[in-house]
């Protein structure tokens, strides 16, 4: 186990590769159709505050990461019954982001291999960077940011000259108000993938200045809504809001649209790996959060924890017997009944025994 | 440890051999550059255009090949539904089919009757198939279409393509169409699409189907852009000649560059290229129906011309000027009474009335199709002719002068 | 068992605790009896033919027993000097008092335990130091410090009934000349090289650096070779941490033979395991000197121009002294330039199998169709074809290497026609490949560092089969634990992929662009402690605006 220290910018630069990972995948806030950017800019005001609410726990306890939180302030059982929770929570995220990266890269890439092997190799990697300790994962994403950020600023170059844009797709701008319809969108939108970012609480010790650390997590992560928002939009300001709404990988559609004669054409393919590179840094960091968790739990090393850990996602990931199934579990059942509880719920909870039981127990 | 070492050898093999299924080799891969779809539901014949490479290329050294060989290969399979036509394919055809460059897409007469949406659907959820194919659709069938070659190009379904990208360049009468533009039109409130059509002119056009084709310096029979499909819902509800598609072009802005002919005042004709156009188009509701008020706005330069009036002068070009707006007009109304006639909005005035006041939409939308049929136009052209080229006076003018002719 | 075996090697070695690898030593004392002596040296070497002896007797008895002998390696040691030392032991010996002694059975006499000196007055050996016209003269008191001396090109003097030895280090013998280096050569910049001789070498860079916080610390490695090996640094510049790691590593090293520096540069790198070379070696002093100023430590080592560099990061190895001797612009795109063509070599050819056997639909129509018609031809897959040729590439290259140079130009144009032109033409290849397999071996060798271009080499390898089996899908699960492991990578404490991740922005300037001279004013953080400023800020060259505009003063002032 490492005591590496990691620096602000480092967690910065992860948070917003873990953010962007998979989002730019799907559609979000298609349900509105075209004010998709109201939904996530909305969703992203109320992230803003389970944002705050977990950095609140971080300052409070600063040297303690997620687990010895609970360990401390709800005491040692209740605190590692929650812990197992967080545990399986993470572990589950990491199978399912497992099981959608084998299924775009079978959508994709490689059509004719079967699903087990590209998950497996996934995993693999992904289990290769996590064995390293966790300061590399940091330094990974640090490595590969320019990469991402070229990619995509690229991307929105490509779309804008290509004329593909129509602006009319904006309109008619809330066309029913702000109903029931746009407020579950926002919902949806808080847990995924807004509230992912619990995961961060067992990161925030290893950061090494202390001072403007939560002014920069919160720009970065205002900046990340905007692009977010944007690059949502841009989906729908190409395909149309109807046809958005209804395609499954909606930005790959668009990229596949753009057509520079005899240059460019099919940029699709790249662009699955700029995707592939966001779900590996989502799947890296759960996967960390899971097995420092099980470190913490029963102080057998976290390494040790990789190889079980990982067979057991790996089941997981292909307990959906099809893609279908699969997205409904994802977007409408957990996304609803278990991610608030592990986003929201806990940690409120957790922060309000903190303060309650500021006197008896004094920060670490 | 052994067992461990043989288990991971045995997995690294199995890993590394199982991406095999995706694997394909150049030399197995069916390029097609043009498809296309004769049939009705539940019963459709797909035909395909390949191109053989070796035809066009020798493997070494790089020269084209010569003329014995045409440069593609076409047939055609059939199933129950789009998928299946194709996948059937495989018990003619050596070589797996690969859409990935497939630029041309025809739609037989049969199957535009009849209803695309499922065409549709194939292309969307498919991951070769690329949205960006530009559809056409063929007045016979799409298998005479594609089984035809373009001389002096060796592969008819890029020419196909260039001829579309050139068109709407050039003469921007027929605006070509994506798939992906069938599909959002289709599914706005507009409900409607046009699609340029396609035919063959002239006679014996077998011999366009062999390499004979190159070796006539004039081919008896080419293939040629003739019209415009109109399709409501999934249904082609009727044509356009290239008068009218020339109106619906201008009433979509697609106008980048035309050349227009016109008369003068005493019937001489002239010839004005536009090289800049900009219309817009908004339905505004008036007291009785809607109105469609277009303003037109158009620069470009004379080419040719017979013209007895002064051109140098300013006046002289005025009046010019009023004579071409007097022809765009025509044309726009021309094509405008088309579009009527057949209640097809291709113009996507429905959606611009939701997107403006989704209301207003909201309470028109039953009635709309009587609203479209009886709306006006109010017309407003304003041409300028911006240079006149190198001549002055119009030679005839000159001779006139000069010799008295008439 | 392999478990076991595998536990045993990949264990870290600590301090070598008394046992040294090679025969075990015993330390004879210098016998008093100088005929002794003599016997047992010479029988110690073998009688080795090019070991010379002699004995110098004293022309004041008449015993006919030397009383002073010289001994020497023939061919160790620089003759000029040796004469002078030599006539200065000859007239010692012959004033001497002392009488020479038969040779008894090897313990002293009891009565002569005063070093034989004659009624008061100096012995012999006293007499000898006195005038021998040396400054490095060292007492040896064993046998096998005495041969150690000898062996090292040290003329060593015995002298009766003495216990000790005096030796003088006069190294010579015909040595390689200072000369361009033959690996790392530049256009514009100095033209020296290391050589052989760890003297000139330690001198080169001394004359780089004439000041007093250069040290160096020389250690002898090799049970059989001892190998000199000098540690240099800069005293207030290197970090005291590294350079206790340095030596704390060459310390432990036990091992009976050190050839080359490749040989301690395997023993002391991190990351043994891995391709990526965690230690730079080098050639030419001025890079030695430049990377001393930077805060990294040198090693040199007798007997190889190859001098060696840590701790460093990914970087600098595409970074060449000449970046530093040309204008900063140019530097900057060939800096650049070097990276972009690291990649192409990494992955060039695994992306041309991976598009061209799963992802078509990248390459334009045209390009689809030349390729498809060149590969409707050859036989065989697209992987195993870039095998092949990369293969025989690399067989050429070796052959190349070997030849004599006589034959050397007839071959290489053989093996460019062979295998380029014949095998495209007979069907075997397609054009493409070679072309690909060609630019990326010629990419290979911009990389200024041969360790680095190994190191591509062999994942080039690894990167083909991973995109031959699975696309570009497999490139990247291929290239992601490749950067991983870089990242992870730390060279002597420094993190290897410095100064991206963690990212230092004051280093930035010099790592893949070139800032100009004047605007490098720190040292790169992690490698130099403490000390970090090179030069005073605001270093813009001083253009005076007067001289430009001295056309109104120039007509009085007429030059005479």
């Amino acid at each position: 186990m490492s005591q590496q220290k990691i620096r602000a910018s480092e967690l910065v630069v992860s948070l917003i590769l873990f953010e962007v990972g998979s989002t730019t995948l799907f559609l979000q806030g298609g349900g509105v159709k075209q004010n998709a950017w109201i939904a996530v800019l909305g969703a992203g005001a109320a992230g803003a505050l389970v944002l705050l609410l977990h950095l609140a726990i971080h300052r409070r306890d600063p040297r303690l990461d997620l687990f010895l939180l609970f360990h401390r302030y709800m005491g040692p059982w209740v605190g590692t019954v929650f812990n197992l929770g967080f545990i399986a929570y993470f572990a589950y995220e990491m199978s399912r982001n497992l099981r959608d990266m084998g299924e775009l890269t079978m959508l994709t890439l490689l059509p004719g291999t079967r699903i087990w092997i590209t998950a497996l190799i996934t995993l693999l990697v992904v289990a290769n960077t996590v064995r390293h300790d966790w300061r590399v994962s940091f330094l990974t994403g640090m490595a590969l940011f320019p990469i991402m950020v070229a990619s995509y600023l690229i991307l929105i170059l490509i779309i804008f000259l290509s004329g593909l844009i129509h602006y009319e797709f904006l309109l008619p701008v809330l066309e029913n108000g702000v109903n029931m319809d746009m407020a579950k969108e926002v919902m949806k939108l808080v847990s995924f993938p807004f509230g992912e970012t619990v995961v961060f609480l067992v990161f925030y010790p290893l950061i090494q200045q202390r001072r403007s650390v939560v002014r920069n997590i919160m720009i970065s992560y205002f900046g990340i809504v905007l692009f977010l928002a944007f690059i949502n939009q841009l989906s729908v300001m190409v395909l149309g809001p109807v046809l958005a709404a209804n395609t499954t990988l909606p930005l790959l559609e668009t990229v596949q649209l753009v057509q520079f004669p005899g240059v460019f054409e099919r940029m699709d393919a790249l662009f699955t790996l700029i995707l592939f590179m966001g779900l590996g840094f989502k799947m890296v960091y759960f996967y960390s959060g899971a097995v420092i968790g099980l470190e913490r739990v029963t102080g057998i090393g976290y390494r040790k924890w990789i190889i079980p850990l990982g067979a057991l996602i790996f089941w997981a990931a292909f307990w959906s017997p099809n893609y279908t199934h699969h997205i409904w579990l994802g977007r409408e059942i957990v996304l609803f009944t278990i991610w608030p509880v592990f986003q929201i719920v806990l940690p409120a909870l957790l922060f309000t025994v903190m303060l309650l039981r500021r006197n008896k127990i004094k920060p670490h | 440890m052994k067992r461990i070492t043989l288990l991971l050898l045995v997995m690294a093999v199995m890993v590394l051999s199982a991406g095999c299924g995706s694997r394909r080799e150049l030399n197995e891969l069916g390029l097609v550059i043009a498809t296309g779809v004769d049939g009705s539901k539940g019963n459709y014949r797909i035909t395909s255009q390949m191109i053989i490479p070796s035809a066009l290329y020798s493997g070494s050294g790089g020269a084209s090949g010569t003329g014995s060989q045409t440069g593609v290969f076409v047939f055609t399979s059939e199933g129950h539904t789009v998928k299946e036509a194709l996948d059937r394919s495989v018990l003619k055809n050596s070589r797996r089919l690969y859409f990935s460059h497939n630029n041309i897409f025809v739609i037989g007469k049969e199957t535009a009757d009849d209803g695309i949406y499922e065409l549709i659907d194939s292309f969307l959820r498919n991951l070769e198939a690329r949205e960006t194919v530009k559809v056409l659709v063929a007045e016979s069938s799409a298998k005479e279409i594609l089984e035809m070659l373009m001389p002096p190009e060796k592969l008819p379904g890029k020419a196909l393509d260039d001829l579309l990208n050139k068109e709407e360049k050039v003469e921007s009468v027929y605006k070509a169409v994506t798939v992906h533009e069938i599909a959002y039109m289709l599914s706005s409130e507009a409900n409607a699409v046009s699609i340029p059509e396609i035919r063959m002119e002239g006679s014996e056009e077998e011999d366009l189907k062999t390499s004979e084709a190159f070796k006539r310096t004039a081919p008896r029979a080419n293939l040629i852009l003739s019209g415009l499909s109109l399709f409501r819902g999934e249904k082609r509800v009727g044509s356009l000649n290239e008068q009218q598609s020339l109106g619906v072009s201008w009433l979509m802005n697609q106008v980048k560059h035309q050349t227009l002919s016109f008369d003068g005042s005493r019937e001489e004709m002239s010839s004005f290229v536009i090289d800049s156009a900009k219309v817009k188009v908004t339905p505004v509701k008036g007291e009785e129906g809607y109105i469609l008020k277009v303003r037109a706005k158009a620069n470009g330069g004379l080419r040719e011309s017979n013209s007895m009036d002064d051109i140098t002068d300013p006046k002289g070009i005025k009046l010019m000027e009023t004579e071409i707006e007097r022809e765009i007009t025509q044309i726009i109304q021309e094509g405008w009474a088309g579009l009527q006639q057949q209640k097809v909005d291709v113009l996507g005035l429905a959606d611009k009335i939701y997107r403006r006041n989704p209301k207003e939409w909201r309470s028109i939308q039953p009635q709309w199709n009587e609203q479209f049929a009886k709306m006006k136009l109010d017309i407003q052209v304003k041409v300028s002719i911006k240079r006149t080229g190198l001549f002055g006076e119009s030679f005839r003018k000159l001779q006139n002068k000069l010799h008295g002719e008439e | 068992m392999l478990n076991k075996w595998l536990k045993q090697v990949l264990t870290p070695r600590t301090q070598a605790a008394g046992q040294k690898a090679g025969t075990p030593s015993q330390s004879l004392p210098v016998n008093k009896n100088l005929l002794v002596s003599m016997e047992l040296l010479r029988s110690k070497l073998g009688r080795s033919p090019d070991f010379v002896m002699r004995g110098f007797t004293s022309s004041k008895g008449d015993s006919p027993y030397p009383v002073l002998a010289v001994c020497y390696v023939d061919g160790l040691v620089d003759h000029m000097q040796l004469t002078e030392l030599i006539e200065a032991a000859a007239r010692t010996a012959e004033n001497s008092l002392q009488n020479g002694r038969e040779p008894s059975g090897g313990e002293p006499d009891e009565g002569e335990l005063d070093e034989g000196k004659p009624d008061g007055g100096e012995s012999v050996a006293e007499q000898l130091a006195r005038s021998l016209p040396s400054a490095d003269l060292q007492k040896k008191a064993t046998l096998d410090d005495v041969i150690a001396s000898v062996l090292s090109g040290s003329v060593v003097f015995l002298a009766d009934n003495t216990s000790y030895a005096l030796s003088v280090s006069i190294p010579g013998g015909l040595r390689r000349s200072v000369e361009e280096p033959t690996s790392q050569s530049v256009i514009r910049g100095p033209k020296e090289g290391f050589t052989e001789e760890l003297s000139t070498n330690m001198a080169l860079i001394r004359r780089k650096l004439k000041t007093p916080d250069l040290r160096m610390e020389v250690r002898q490695i090799g049970t059989y070779t001892q190998t000199r090996v000098a540690v240099a640094y800069i005293q207030g510049i290197a970090q005291d941490s590294v350079v206790e790691e340095v030596r704390r590593r060459i310390d432990s090293i036990n091992t009976d033979s050190i050839l080359e520096s490749n040989y301690i540069e395997e023993m002391i790198q991190d990351a043994p395991l891995s391709p990526f070379p965690t230690i730079m070696n080098t050639e030419r002093p001025d890079a030695v000197a430049a990377s001393l100023l930077d805060g990294q430590v040198a090693v040199l080592i007798d007997g190889t121009p190859f001098a060696l560099l840590m701790p460093v990061t990914f970087f600098k190895f595409f970074q060449s002294s000449e970046d530093y001797y040309q204008r900063y612009d140019l530097a900057t795109f060939l800096r650049v330039l070097r990276i972009m063509t690291f990649l192409v070599a990494l992955l060039l050819p695994s992306l041309y199998i991976a598009i061209t056997t799963f992802q078509q639909e990248i390459l334009p129509m045209t390009m689809l169709i030349t390729l498809a018609a060149q590969r409707e031809g050859t036989p065989l897959p697209a992987l195993l074809e870039a095998f092949i040729m990369e293969l025989t590439f690399e067989v050429i290259r070796e052959a190349g290497v070997r030849m004599p140079r006589i034959i050397g130009p007839a071959i290489s144009i053989v093996g460019a026609l062979v295998i380029g032109q014949a095998a495209v033409q007979a069907g075997l290849v397609s054009g493409t490949m070679v072309i690909v397999v060609s630019f990326t071996a010629i990419a290979n060798f911009v990389i200024p560092s041969i360790d680095m271009a190994a190191a591509v080499r062999l994942m080039r390898f690894t990167l083909m089969i991973l995109a031959g089996t699975l696309g570009l899908f497999g490139i990247l699960a291929g290239m992601i634990p490749i950067i991983v492991h870089l990242v992870s990578l730390r060279s002597f404490g420094v993190d290897y992929y410095a100064p991206y991740a963690p990212f230092h922005k004051s280093n930035m300037k010099d790592m893949m662009i070139r800032v100009p001279i004047w605007a490098m004013k720190t040292r790169p953080d992690q490698i130099a402690g403490k000390n970090r400023t090179r030069q005073a800020p605001y270093q813009y060259p001083p253009v005076e605006e007067t001289l430009l505009g001295s056309s109104s003063q120039g007509g009085q002032e007429e030059p005479s």
